[in-house]
């Protein structure tokens, strides 16, 4: 447990180092995972563990992932694109999916918020109020 | 009608809903009531959370990168992966009279069988209590049914009260024969219309 909560702690002051103006620079990623591999420590692998789970939160943090039932058009995309970077700022990534089983609408994640127009989710909001 | 119809048709085509934001976590482990979940960013101290299967969780551990879930109902139905959602809610439960007489787990939902509780009204579990000044002094005695207690130490509507004693002495007895009679007076109180 101590090691875990080492591990963590160790993690995320690597993770800081490799932040630069609140984006990570990912020279510096692959530097810090060369490193901390050839140091030979016993909780590198614990280490390494925390320090790829703050990076992917980060890069989930800073990715669009729109998924839509159908391929959305080159327009509807800039326009979406556009919105997105209007309400988030600049230096967002972004991951068109197709998903039919969405029936139709569209979602978009970007870390934790989720804007949800789907018709999948309306039918199972209404399974849920029956 | 057909005025009508095309109004409607038009009203229909102009409506637009924008998708409410959502905050969502996904659940990182589970086990023995409690969960980690990861994401969350927006999760309040104490806010209910909808884990999905129906399955409520209480925001308990509010760290940087996941939060600390108890999980109030079957966590056996919850997995690794699983999508758990806020509510904006802080943890409450339904009050008022229709509670009188029923047997309720810790989110206030019936586990008596008698149905719904005819209850529109719900109060946070936790609440900063008011100032002494501010509170109603007591005036009113709390009937344990037991009458050396009831006639020489009357317990207050509203107090606290402490009970110790060595094992077997009767301390839950004191606790269980209170809520018999605190039972008994409802059922009277409502049988005289109050």
């Amino acid at each position: 447990m101590i090691n875990n909560r080492q591990a963590k702690r160790e993690a995320k002051q690597l993770f800081r180092l490799c932040r630069i103006n609140s984006s990570i620079d990912e020279d510096r990623v692959r530097q810090v995972v060369k490193q901390v591999m050839i140091s030979g420590r016993r909780n590198a692998h614990a280490i390494l563990a925390q320090f790829l789970r703050l990076v992917r939160l980060d890069h989930d943090q800073h990715t669009a992932k729109v998924e839509s039932a159908m391929p959305l058009s080159a327009e509807l995309q800039a326009t979406t694109r556009a919105s997105l970077i209007h309400m988030y700022g600049p230096g967002l990534a972004f991951s068109f999916v197709d998903r039919p089983s969405l029936i139709g609408g569209m979602r978009i994640q970007i870390g934790s918020d989720v804007y949800d127009g789907t018709v999948q989710s309306e039918l199972a909001a209404l399974e849920k109020r029956f | 009608m057909a005025t009508l119809l095309q109004e409607i048709e038009a009203n229909i085509t102009g409506l637009k809903v924008a998708p409410a934001r959502q905050n969502v976590g996904i659940i990182r482990e589970t086990g023995d009531g409690v969960a980690k979940v990861e994401g969350l960013t927006d999760a309040m101290l104490n806010e209910m959370l909808d884990m999905g299967h129906g399955v409520t969780g209480l925001a308990l551990n509010l760290e940087e990168t996941e939060v600390g879930v108890i999980v109030l109902g079957d966590y056996t139905q919850l997995a690794e992966g699983d999508e758990v959602r806020t509510t904006g809610k802080l943890l409450q439960v339904p009050v008022g009279k229709g509670l009188l007489g029923r047997a309720v787990n810790m989110l206030g939902e019936p586990v008596d069988g008698k149905g719904p509780i005819d209850s529109r009204v719900t109060y946070p579990v936790e609440k900063v209590a008011p100032g002494i000044l501010r509170r109603q002094s007591v005036n009113q005695p709390v009937q344990t049914g037991i009458m050396p207690i009831d006639a020489m130490i009357p317990i207050g509507r509203g107090q606290r009260e402490l009970i110790i004693g060595d094992r077997s002495t009767g301390k839950t007895t004191i606790c269980i024969d209170t809520i018999i009679n605190q039972a008994r007076l409802n059922r009277a109180a409502e049988a005289a219309g109050d």
